[in-house]
Parts: C-alpha cells; sequence; structure tokens
C-alpha cells in the first residue's frame, strides 16, 4: 500500500532487493539409528576406569544428506554420532566398504563426525579392554546404517529449496588455559570464543520443511570419565528438541573447535549434557525462525505516509542459485619433528598408567603414514551447494579456519566441517598454540603453519569458485 | 571417580562467577485485555482505528523488590504502546503510585512499546472507541496494582542470575533515501543484537519468573492489522512461560532505530514468527547460566588422554547490595515550531496523517518543556551485579551499547518508555542531519543522547563494585 501520491514517493533506497543465501537443489534426507548394544566399550577418557557402557542416554544416529546433479551423479554428506575415526587403517577399511556398496567414488562422499566423546570407538586395534569385542559388530553397524541411509536419501531426493544463514549461539567456551608452565585443556573464562551457528534449511516446492542443517563448533565433551552411558553428547538433546519442532531430521556438523567446548563439562550426569544441548537447540530454532519464506527474496515497495515517512519491504519468489563444484585439494603440510615412542614413554612417565597407555596408544595409531620432517598432503573438499560451501578435512582445526574463511567470504554462508574423512585424524592448531605450548599442539603430528596452508587452500579455492559464477 | 588430579597446575584466577544478585524478589502477572472495539489507533495510515478482536493477551508483570528497612521498588512492564503525554501517564502511574503507598522513585511502570495496543491517551472519549477508554483504562490499573502487591507480599530471598546473550531479531530501520530517510529496514547497517537476561530463582532452585530486555520496535504489525496484540512480544512470552512455568517481564531496550526485518504486517502470524526468534534465543541464554546461586571453582588438572582441567559448581551467596537513583539531566531543546508552522511542513501530507503528527507534537511538550527550557528523567537501579537504566524517550541503541561497553564488569538494562515526562526519540547527531523522523518528533537537539549517557555513565560508576567479576 504505498503512498504512490505522495510528494515522497519518489524516494527509493540505493538497493532495493535483499535475499538471503538461497539455493535449489535436487536433495534428499535420511536418518538411521546406529546405537550399539550397551555393553559395548565406549567413551575415549584416559582417566576413565572403566571401559563398558551400562546404557544409552540418547541414541546414535547417521543422518545423511543426498544430493544429485543434472547428470545424474550423486553426492553424500554424512553426520554421525561418534567421537572419531579411530586410525586410518580402520577408517580406510569403513568408508571404502561404504562408497564400494553405494558404488561412489570415496570423495562423492564427506562422513564426518559429531564428536561426542562418549561413543565406542570403530576402531579394532586401539583398545583391547572390557566391552571391546562388541567393536567389530559395531562397525559393521556402522558401514550398513550409513549405507542404508545413504540409499534412503537418494531414494528421496527431489527438487528443494535451501536457505542458509548465520545464528548465533553461546555454548561454546575457549578450553585454552594457561596453568604455569603448561596449558590445560578447560574453561578458560578470559577469552572470547567464536559463536558462529551455521545453519541450513531445506524445504520443497510447496514450501514444505524437509530436513534442517546445523554446523556448530563445541567439542561435545559434557560427558567425560564419570560417564558410563553411551551418548551424543549435547548433540542429542540439540537434534531432539529440532525435531521434536519442526518434525523433520537434523544434520548435524561439527565444526572447527579444536580450542572450544562447553562451559560445564567433564561430567558424569546427562542432565548436563541435554541442558548444553537445550542450548544449542533453541539457538538453531531462533536461526531458523529469524529465515524468510522459501525461495523468497524482499523488494522495495516504495513509502507509505503515516505518523512516520515508513518504507515497505514485501517478499517476493525468486530462484536460489543451483550452481555446484565438489572438489577435493590436497594441501601440503610439513610433519613436525616426532618424538620417539620411547622419547613419549619417559616423558609421561610420572602420569596415571591408564592415561599413559591411552596417550601411547593414540600417538602409535596417528603416526601410521607419517615421518619427521617430511611434506605430506592434508586433504580438504570444498563443495558449493548454490550459496553455501562445504569446507571439510579430517583434523580437528582451531575454530581460526572458520572464523578466517567467514571474514575472507562474508557474502556466503560457509560450512566448516572438522573431522571428515580422513587420513590427518589430528589437530591444526593455531601457531601459538604451539608456543604456549598446548596439548593440541603435541598431539598433533603437523609443524606450525598447516592450519593456514589449509586455510589459505580453501580460501583460493572458494575465491575460484565465486568469482567463476 | 577419584582422578589423579595435578595440585601444581592451576591458573592464575580459579574461581569465576557469573553476574548474579541475592535479593528479596516476588514477581506477578495479571491478564489485562482490553474489550474488543476499543480504539487502537497506533498508525496515521490505518483506516480502521478500534481493535475487531484480540490476537494474543494484553498482561502486565511486575516485579518487586524489597531491601532494607521494607523499602520496595517495582520493575513493571505493560502491553502498551506509548504514552502521548504527561496528562496520560500519570493518569495511570499516579494511581498506581497512590495505591502502592509508594514515592515517585520506586516504581519503574515499562509500556512494551507494542504499536498494536490500546490507545493509552485518557482524552479519547469522543473518538470512535473511545467510550470504552476510561473503563479499560480502570481495570489495567487495578491490575498493574494487584500485580504489584502480590509481587510484594510472594517476595522471597532469590537468586537472581543475570546474562547477556543475542537475538538476531532487530535489524536497522534508518533507511537512506537519497535526500530524505524512511523509517524502513536497512539492510547495509548492523544492528545492535545484545539480549540481556535474569532469571529469579527461590532458594530450591525453583524459577520465580524471567526479565528479558531486548530493543527492537514492536511494529511488525501496523496499519493493515486490527488486532489488539502484543506484536512479537507476545509469541516470545508464551514461548518461555511455557517452558520455565513462570512469569516472563519483557522490557523495551533502546530501540529507536531498531525494527524487525518482517514488518508493518496485517499478519498476526508474522508477529508470531518474530516472537519466536526472540523466544528461541531468551531460552537458549537461560540454559547457558550457571544453576541458581552457583559459581565455578578450578578444582585441578586432570591426566587423561590430554591434561585436562577440571572447574567444579561451588555455591556461593551472590552480592545483595541495592542502590537506586534517579538524575534529572539538562537537555538542549530544538527551535520549536508553532502549530502553524507545522501544519505548513507537512501540507503535502494526508490530512489524517498530518493531524496525527501535529496531535503528538503538541502533547510531548506538556509538563516536559518548562520555561523554553527541559530536564530528562531517568531511573537507574542497581540490583547486585546488574544495573536497570529506565527512561521515557525512545533512544537509540547507541545508549545501551555505550553504557555497556563502558561499563564491562555489570549487566545492564536498558529501558526506552518507562515513567516520564519525555516521551520522545533521543536520535544520534547523524539523525539530525539526514532529517530523520526521529529527529523531528524529539523537542531534543542534537547532543541531548550522548549527554544523558554520560551522565548516567557517571552515575553508575558511584555505585560499588564486584571485585569477583
Amino acid at each position: 500500500m504505498a503512498s504512490t501520491q505522495s510528494p515522497n514517493a519518489k524516494l527509493t533506497p540505493s538497493t532495493t532487493t535483499w535475499r538471503e543465501n538461497l539455493s535449489a537443489l535436487k536433495i534428499g534426507i535420511a536418518q538411521v539409528d546406529v546405537t550399539p548394544p550397551v555393553g559395548i566399550e565406549s567413551g575415549v577418557w584416559g582417566a576413565s576406569k572403566v571401559s563398558r557402557s551400562e546404557a544409552v542416554h540418547i541414541g546414535l544416529f547417521v543422518t545423511v544428506l543426498a544430493r544429485e546433479d543434472s547428470s545424474g551423479k550423486k553426492s553424500f554428506i554424512a553426520g554421525i554420532d561418534l567421537c572419531v575415526l579411530g586410525c586410518v587403517e580402520c577408517a580406510e577399511n569403513m568408508l571404502s566398504q561404504i562408497a564400494s556398496q553405494l558404488g561412489i567414488d570415496k570423495d562423492q562422499l564427506l562422513f564426518s563426525s559429531s564428536h561426542s566423546h562418549s561413543t565406542p570407538l570403530p576402531c579394532i586395534h586401539r583398545s583391547k579392554k572390557d566391552g571391546h569385542e562388541l567393536v567389530p559388530g559395531f562397525i559393521e553397524q556402522i558401514i550398513a546404517g550409513t549405507v542404508k541411509a545413504c540409499k534412503e536419501a537418494a531414494k528421496n531426493i527431489a527438487d528443494v529449496d535451501v536457505t542458509w544463514a548465520y545464528g548465533k549461539c553461546d555454548l561454546a567456551i575457549n578450553r585454552d588455559l594457561p596453568c604455569g608452565s603448561h596449558e590445560v585443556v578447560a574453561f578458560n573464562p578470559d577469552i572470547v570464543a567464536d559463536d558462529t551457528l551455521a545453519v541450513g534449511r531445506v524445504s520443497d516446492k510447496n514450501g514444505k520443511l524437509v530436513a534442517t542443517i546445523a554446523n556448530y563448533a563445541c567439542h561435545p565433551t559434557t560427558l567425560a570419565w564419570d560417564n558410563r552411558a553411551i551418548s551424543p553428547d549435547y548433540v542429542g538433546e540439540a537434534r531432539e528438541i529440532v525435531q521434536s519442532t519442526t518434525k523433520v531430521p537434523m544434520l548435524f556438523l561439527q565444526g572447527a573447535s579444536g580450542d572450544l567446548s562447553p562451559r560445564n563439562q567433564y561430567s558424569g550426569d546427562t542432565g548436563l549434557a541435554d541442558k548444553n544441548g537445550t542450548n544449542l537447540g533453541h539457538s538453531i530454532l531462533a536461526t531458523l525462525a529469524s529465515m524468510q519464506s522459501p525461495s523468497t527474496e524482499l523488494r522495495w515497495q516504495g513509502i507509505v505516509e503515516s505518523g512516520a515517512l515508513l518504507g515497505e519491504w514485501h517478499e517476493f519468489p525468486t530462484q536460489g542459485s543451483s550452481v555446484t563444484s565438489e572438489k577435493r585439494l590436497d594441501v601440503q603440510v610439513r610433519v613436525k619433528e616426532m618424538k620417539s615412542i620411547d622419547q613419549l614413554r619417559e616423558e609421561w612417565a610420572g602420569i596415571d598408567p591408564g592415561a599413559l597407555e591411552e596417550r601411547i596408544q593414540r600417538a602409535v595409531r596417528l603416526r601410521i603414514g607419517y615421518e619427521s620432517g617430511q611434506m605430506v598432503t592434508h586433504p580438504v573438499w570444498v563443495w558449493q551447494w548454490g550459496d553455501a560451501f562445504f569446507v571439510a578435512q579430517p583434523g580437528e582445526a582451531y575454530s581460526f579456519l572458520q572464523t578466517e574463511l567467514r571474514k575472507r567470504n562474508p557474502g556466503r554462508v560457509i560450512f566448516v566441517l572438522n573431522l571428515t574423512n580422513y587420513p590427518g585424524l589430528f589437530y591444526l592448531p593455531t601457531k601459538s598454540a604451539y608456543v604456549a605450548p598446548a596439548y593440541q599442539a603435541w598431539q598433533t603430528l603437523l609443524a606450525p603453519g598447516a592450519l593456514d596452508a589449509v586455510i589459505d587452500g580453501a580460501n583460493a579455492e572458494i575465491k575460484k569458485l565465486i568469482g567463476g559464477n | 571417580m577419584a582422578v589423579s588430579i595435578r595440585e601444581d597446575l592451576r591458573p592464575p584466577k580459579d574461581v569465576w562467577t557469573p553476574p548474579s544478585a541475592r535479593l528479596k524478589a516476588g514477581v506477578a502477572q495479571r491478564e489485562i485485555n482490553p474489550p474488543v472495539g476499543i480504539r487502537s489507533a497506533s498508525w496515521g495510515a490505518a483506516k480502521v482505528h478500534v481493535a475487531t478482536g484480540i490476537h494474543n493477551k494484553i498482561s502486565t508483570t511486575a516485579m518487586a523488590v524489597i531491601s532494607e528497612k521494607n523499602f520496595v521498588q517495582y520493575l513493571v512492564t505493560v502491553d502498551w504502546g506509548w504514552w502521548q503525554g504527561k496528562a496520560d501517564d500519570m493518569a495511570v502511574r499516579g494511581e498506581v503510585l497512590k495505591a502502592l503507598g509508594i514515592a515517585e522513585d520506586q516504581l519503574q511502570l515499562h509500556l512494551t512499546h507494542t504499536h498494536a495496543g490500546p490507545t493509552t491517551a485518557s482524552d479519547a472519549a469522543h473518538l470512535e472507541g473511545g467510550d470504552l477508554v476510561a473503563g479499560y483504562h480502570a481495570k489495567a490499573i487495578a491490575g498493574i496494582i494487584s500485580a504489584c502487591e502480590e509481587a510484594r507480599d510472594k517476595s522471597v530471598e532469590a537468586n537472581i542470575t543475570w546474562g547477556y546473550g543475542k537475538c538476531d531479531l532487530a535489524v536497522n530501520r534508518d533507511l537512506y533515501c537519497g535526500s530524505e530517510d524512511v523509517v524502513g529496514f536497512n539492510p547495509e547497517l548492523p544492528a545492535d543484537d545484545t539480549l540481556t537476561v535474569g532469571r529469579v530463582s527461590d532458594l530450591a532452585g525453583k524459577t520465580l519468573g524471567i526479565v528479558v530486555n531486548y530493543a527492537c520496535h514492536p511494529t511488525t504489525l501496523a496499519w493493515r492489522n486490527t488486532e489488539v496484540s502484543p506484536d512479537f512480544v507476545g509469541s516470545a512470552r508464551d514461548l518461555i512461560e511455557a517452558r520455565v512455568k513462570a512469569p516472563m517481564l519483557f522490557l523495551q531496550g533502546a530501540s529507536g532505530e531498531l525494527s524487525p526485518r518482517d514488518n508493518y504486517s496485517g499478519d498476526v502470524e508474522v508477529a508470531d514468527k518474530n516472537g519466536r526468534i526472540l523466544g528461541f534465543a531468551t531460552l537458549a541464554v537461560l540454559e547457558k547460566m550457571a544453576h541458581p546461586g552457583m559459581r565455578m571453582h578450578y578444582l585441578g588438572s586432570v591426566e587423561s588422554g590430554a591434561l585436562l582441567g577440571d572447574w567444579e559448581d561451588v555455591a556461593f551467596t551472590p552480592p545483595s547490595g541495592v542502590a537506586h537513583v534517579r538524575i534529572n539531566v539538562d537537555v538542549p531543546l530544538q527551535k520549536l515550531p508553532t502549530i502553524e508552522e507545522l501544519r505548513e511542513r507537512w501540507k503535502n501530507v494526508d490530512e489524517g496523517a498530518r493531524e496525527t503528527r501535529i496531535k503528538r507534537a503538541m502533547k510531548l511538550r506538556v509538563g516536559y518543556v518548562i520555561d523554553g527550557a527541559a530536564t530528562h528523567p531517568v531511573w537507574i537501579w542497581m540490583w547486585g551485579d546488574a544495573v536497570i537504566v529506565g527512561q521515557p524517550g525512545e533512544a537509540y541503541s547507541y545508549f545501551q551499547t555505550e553504557l555497556r561497553k563502558r561499563h564491562p564488569d555489570r549487566v545492564i538494562f536498558v529501558l526506552n518508555c518507562t515513567n516520564g515526562p519525555g516521551y520522545m526519540y533521543l536520535p544520534t547527531p547523524d539523525s539530525y542531519e539526514r532529517h530523520r523522523y526521529q529527529s523531528w518528533q524529539t523537542l531534543l537537539a542534537a547532543g541531548a543522547l550522548e549527554k544523558i549517557t554520560n551522565e548516567v555513565s557517571a552515575e553508575i560508576s558511584k555505585f560499588p563494585k564486584n571485585p569477583n567479576l
């Protein structure tokens, strides 16, 4: 109802159209329960004295988005309630089988762990503690569940509109805490944490909600050594809250959380995991509520003479971007000068024997295929789905990866995924973390500068794709 | 479970205390729905000026705080729009003060600023729907008094946790349109997204009430709407109250240039959608809060797979300091035009809109401009680690961002539309240069906002500080 007769009727802003990041794609979603049997060895805590799980807090799920391009080729993003892939050998085994059963190349799948620290480790090599006998069966369950979810998601593929947006969530805090000569992995009240939440809303051509996607960076370490339950940690309750409100599956993707965790953590209380999940779940719902109607943009309608001189915008249908690209980059990074396993044993000689063995086992399995000082490739997948980008890599990058990529590319919504595919299942700390020195810097096999190389590589690819559009 | 604790590794600051208060407090709410058919005329562009229905309940919520010598302070909100003049304000506030037997400075009576509320004017009897106003105002006054009395009478020792969060409902609404600025969504300017929340709990941890302060014009519903509504505040409150099972007290922030992106609508569902953004964001903030009456102590460093640091919740007694001051800031006035000059200024505007503007302009002056000068009243209350700053104008968000920036060690609630007189915009200097609506609605000259900000900031600095924050 613009006031067309007003002498002010010609007033017009310099920009008369505003739209969110929108995509028009062919996508399907499916979710499959992969909860292992109670009794399986679960949790990844060196300080834990009991390895056998005694209950299920909330079930574990694999959630898959399948996308089909114009040639009929399919690609998949699978988010699963797992801590990590365990070791390169087991990762190779699992992902090869999944790709083979789906008849796809491995680079057509982003297999991303949510990083819950209260799930079994799908690795047959690392531990032989109580409940380990159930691990091989769990690995088979993951493979079968993922294949099933991928096939169902592929079957559900349809034309959809996706709205992408950033929101905020303050669940995460910084966890690099200086304590004299060491840096400890704990809540640091003095450093501000990245609170960015990236959300996608998938709707069918009638505007009906089909799926939601949430990408947030925060270690799922609410539950720790005192917990005996299998759990997705805070992701479980976040997903239940979002799914019970929206009535469609939610795909959760862990962000670059190397230095981020909840403030309240290391607990045996599943209620605390639920509290943290409620925070994230409500933040996701707030972001979803802030989006415009699917596949619409705002257009300037003119001024309205009222008590004040008002300006009106209305929603109009529009078309999201269908430009897509899915590429794997092999970023060159240097391996640091590693201490020998014997040196590590000596260095850690005074600590709790359980914790020592956990650390040694991790170190042994981690360094397979890596030698001190050599240049290696760290894989990074950069996928463009219309107006959104997915940047995924296997390591545990510090949040600098996502803040920097988003700062350099403010016009697009960028999903940044840690713990996706393999090899390279170690931290990507900032240079300052090596100086501290932080746990993440002695856990990683890479020399300082690796994170920057990954950022530069991914950024160059994004720039190329944006420029090419 | 006993874990290996390293006492030698501790952070320099090993206690983290959330902003909080221990006060004797109570919260109560009353529904004060007006009758259908009552005058409801907030928009010059509207063709219907009476309510045809009630979208969501109109309510009043009171919080009472009782300090030494039974000194009672009342923080009260009402789902109404704004006062047109001092007579209207005092017709309600004066009655409340009298009934409660308190001094003026013991009450902050706040209007949430809905633009779909019943009229607040006490001189509307001759207008369509005006015959219902006097009876309704009497009912509303009784409801306000009753809520205050209940809040006072059921006050108990309470732990209050204060916190900031973020909500992206608000956008900037100063839209450059060549020679003039228009009140409409400006996609190119960021908006303050700060959300301030207080959670009042009894000593058993039961939630007694939630206080929410957010800056965003409730202008979702506009000239096409004919139903009475609290606008977005309604569904936000419904969502929060359904979850926490206690009343939510909403306080409009310094929203002079802030509004929802989706506004000027006739569709109540849009108001509900906007409310969900605020409601979910508030629920997220509540989950991040520490448990009532708890702070965190660094327990020690734990040798696990990594060197971890464990914080634990420990009960403490929050600060119970209460302070209050009212200041009267000498503010510069613009050259005030005569009625004839206003008619000439708006001669090309539709007659109805023009007369609305002139009437508003003249009522503003009564009781505020005295002998060519004006003082702007501000009430500043300290409740533990929080400060509540209320004033009658519609300040730009500079007021709140600046106060919060200058006092990062406190949680500051900033309230527009509180008490009176001075029911006018407090714009930034560039608003005068751009000849924005807010600069010609106000009687104040450029510099008033900065002067008020400086004097309020100076008063806050005088309050005792909590060394633990």
